[in-house]
């Protein structure tokens, strides 16, 4: 693939959630505030507002620890109904501008520009379009970052954040990589970063002047990668959602209150957890072969078991079904539990033989519980044996 | 004991019983072949607790007693060894000796103590079938039996004796194949279900003959005994599925089609098909019936043949083995197909037979 004349936006939003919280309730604006997912003791900070960030809160942060750090700061439970339908009306936007559009997070997405930037005057005058387009719409602020590929793109929204647009050009990445510390690359996590640093690699730079012998002997087969990275080579696709290929497997996991042996409570969320992927399934058309359970005890040792099913099934009962049995059977294990999860693998494509057994009525029921949750919302229409409990509502983030 | 045989007699016969040993069990003694002398006769045996099989054959007996010997050893050197008469003997340390003509095996046996005899089958609840009928009934329902070991129940076939007829069902849960018979000598009511395995042995032996096969039903076990050999298997534990639920009691649809046309026509298509999950799609258009399959990879299919229809036309998508499977062992001219909707089941029969239903279930058209 010739790489060298592409364009690529990454769109991070501001603070997605706070900025949110704010632009809905007037009495935040320009105050800390904390958007939590629960304000239990467990809990995270999903999102913290600039102001609150000066304190040193930040995302994924525990709740305990923020309060600490900004004790004025302004608790706010979130909504992720609304972040998801506000996320939904932004990418809206963005495809007016291309359909290589690659939606990385609920608040995060890379546009492949390329081609199409000129349409509107170049990279620079759309990605202000863009910006100006969301904020008239939505009241919300956005930082874009563009570069010759996504690696790069990242990084040029990382330096102007919030509210920012910067471009990073072919040519001004020599320059640019120099200085630049090996740990603002996106992809260079902690450990990396520290035995790079052994090798007396410090800047982005430096590495992509690295010997990628040595580089492979460490690292193995990340060891190219990691080279291409210091150069700023990427060539890294911007995939759109239908082009992205299927699934292997589908998963939801949950954190409990506390750490718990109730076979209840455990059947309960379990449950719940079956109906999410279920849905997930049924909105992409795929049927589970094999299903399987996530634990996670006290002591953080992680466990999964799973088990081909005979039917493929998007059936939510029929995944708790089996997913109970092996609950069952994992629970012979003493040790508390911490986190319980449902997956859904070995994933086909809808071509589906119907069962002499099945019951048609259940597959009309999914079908029109899930036209009304679309509607008004996940779990708005749950199975009775969901009644009456916490709503359990998650959002997936990258921080 | 020691006991002379024709290598011929002695090589079937513990051939045929050996097939009862499932492979390599961890237990040694279940992976041997028990021989026991009779008058005028071996007794051959072979049980891996599952299934048994035990059959005799002709010898003249100088020392009486029995040996336990390697099933799948003494098969390979009896296949190879020269047509005469072959003399076969047991020391005390079971040590098992094979002489014929000019060569000489001693092959390591076990103590025939060891060896589980297999379980007595009480004959109160019993019927007699020809051979020939057997094979048919056995035939037009074991392909609808599941391959999935997850659902035991599945994986056998449904006997129902009654009053003087079986009725014997086999499903997994997308087709439904159920024949009837008329059975002689029958004696108790029973239901239970024989393993796949227990039935592909027993078919093995079946020919196209009017001799009889003997059956007799116990809580776990069920005996078959044709053509001299014994067939004893354990049962599958638990409860069928309610299969007359779901044989549909109308249709609105009805297709009269020429077998061997329409079998060699799916067949065709389905090379097509074998791509796309063998769906394979069947369209009415007055009275032809027209067969397409489509796969994104490979090309397209079609096929027309003349049917006869009662009804409106209609469109509804099958899996081409389910096809296939049925119009190869239905055995007759022509097959009805019984239809409603593209959602509903199918039903096929045989024309002019009323003993033989085959139910399935179509695949989604898209």
């Amino acid at each position: 693939m010739d790489t060298t004349d592409r364009t690529i936006f990454l769109l991070d939003m501001d603070a997605f959630f706070a900025s949110i919280e704010q632009r809905e309730d007037p009495n935040l604006m320009g105050k800390p505030v904390i958007v939590v997912g629960s304000a239990s003791q467990r809990s995270v900070v999903c999102a913290a507002s600039y102001e609150a960030r000066g304190f040193g809160v930040h995302s994924a942060m525990p709740y305990v620890q923020a309060a600490r750090l900004c004790p004025q700061a302004k608790v706010v439970a979130a909504h992720p109904g609304l972040y998801r339908s506000v996320s939904r009306n932004i990418f809206s936007i963005c495809e007016n501008f291309t359909d290589m559009l690659e939606i990385s997070s609920i608040d995060e997405c890379y546009m492949d520009m390329t081609g199409t930037a000129e349409r509107f005057g170049g990279a620079v005058r759309a990605a202000v379009m863009i910006k100006e387009r969301i904020r008239s719409a939505e009241r919300l602020s956005c930082t874009i970052g563009i570069g010759p590929g996504k690696l790069v793109a990242k990084l040029a929204a990382g330096i102007k954040k919030p509210d920012g647009l910067y471009q990073i050009k072919r040519q001004d990445i020599p320059k640019l990589f120099s200085t630049l510390p090996i740990s603002k690359l996106h992809g260079i996590g902690a450990k990396t970063a520290a035995k790079l640093k052994s090798m007396g690699i410090t800047t982005a730079g430096s590495l992509g002047r690295a010997d990628r012998r040595v580089l492979a002997r460490v690292f193995g087969t990340m060891g190219d990668a990691l080279a291409d990275m210091g150069a700023g080579r990427d060539d890294s696709p911007v995939i759109p959602y239908y082009m992205r290929p299927r699934p292997k497997s589908l998963s939801h996991e949950h954190t409990l209150e506390k750490d718990t042996r109730d076979p209840g409570l455990l059947r309960h969320t379990l449950r719940y957890l079956s109906e999410q992927v279920a849905y997930r399934l049924r909105n992409q058309g795929l049927y589970a072969k094999n299903v399987g359970i996530t634990l996670r005890f006290r002591d953080l040792e992680r466990i999964t078991r799973s088990r081909t099913i005979g039917n493929a099934t998007d059936d939510g009962l029929a995944i708790y079904k089996t997913a109970q049995e092996l609950l069952e059977i994992a629970m012979k294990d003493p040790r508390p539990i911490r986190l319980i999860g449902v997956s859904a693998g070995s994933l086909e494509e809808g071509i589906m033989q119907y069962g002499l057994f099945d019951n048609p009525k259940r597959k009309t029921l999914s079908e029109v519980v899930d036209g009304l949750n679309s509607r008004f919302g996940s779990m708005s229409v749950k199975p009775a044996s969901l009644l009456n409990t916490e709503e359990n509502d998650h959002i997936t983030f990258k921080g | 004991m020691r006991a002379t045989c024709a290598r011929k007699d002695l090589y079937h016969g513990i051939q045929t019983v050996s097939r009862a040993i499932a492979g390599r069990s961890a237990w040694p003694i279940l992976n041997n072949v028990l021989i026991r002398s009779e008058e005028g006769q071996l007794r051959l045996t072979a049980f891996d607790l599952e299934l048994g099989m035990e059959c005799t054959v002709p010898a003249s007996v100088s020392t009486p007693g029995s040996l336990t010997v390697p099933a799948r050893l003494i098969v390979d050197v009896l296949a190879t060894l020269p047509e005469a008469e072959v003399e076969i003997s047991v020391d005390e340390q079971n040590q098992v000796n094979v002489r014929c003509e000019k060569s000489d095996y001693t092959i390591l046996g076990l103590p025939p103590e060891e060896f589980r005899p297999l379980p007595e089958i009480p004959g109160d609840r019993s019927f007699e079938i020809t051979e020939a009928a057997l094979r048919d009934v056995i035939k037009q329902t074991i392909f609808a039996v599941s391959p999935d070991e997850t659902r035991a129940i599945l994986t056998g076939t449904l006997f129902i004796l009654g009053e003087d007829a079986i009725k014997v069902v086999s499903t997994d849960t997308h087709r439904l194949a159920v024949r009837e018979s008329p059975v002689a000598k029958a004696s108790g009511e029973a239901s239970c279900i024989v393993p796949k395995r227990a039935l592909d042995e027993l078919s093995r032996l079946l020919e196209d003959s009017d001799s009889g096969v003997t059956v007799f039903i116990a809580d776990s076990q069920i005996k078959f005994i044709a053509k001299g050999v014994t067939i004893v298997s354990r049962l599958i534990d638990g409860q069928f599925p309610n299969y007359e639920r779901v044989i549909p009691g109308e249709f609105q649809k009805k297709l009269t089609i020429p077998a061997e046309e329409f079998l060699a026509k799916v067949r065709r298509a389905s090379i097509v098909a074998r791509e796309n999950a063998n769906r394979i799609v069947l369209r009415t258009e007055g009275d032809r019936l027209v067969m397409t399959a489509e796969s994104g990879d490979v090309g397209k299919a079609y096929e027309e043949l003349e049917i006869v229809k009662d009804g409106e036309d209609i469109e509804i998508a099958f899996n081409a083995k389910y096809l296939t499977e049925f119009l190869s062992v239905v055995g007759t001219e022509g097959v009805f197909m019984e239809l409603t909707g593209s959602l509903n089941p199918g039903a096929m029969k045989p024309v002019g037979k009323d003993n033989y239903l085959y139910v399935l279930m179509p695949m989604q058209i898209m």
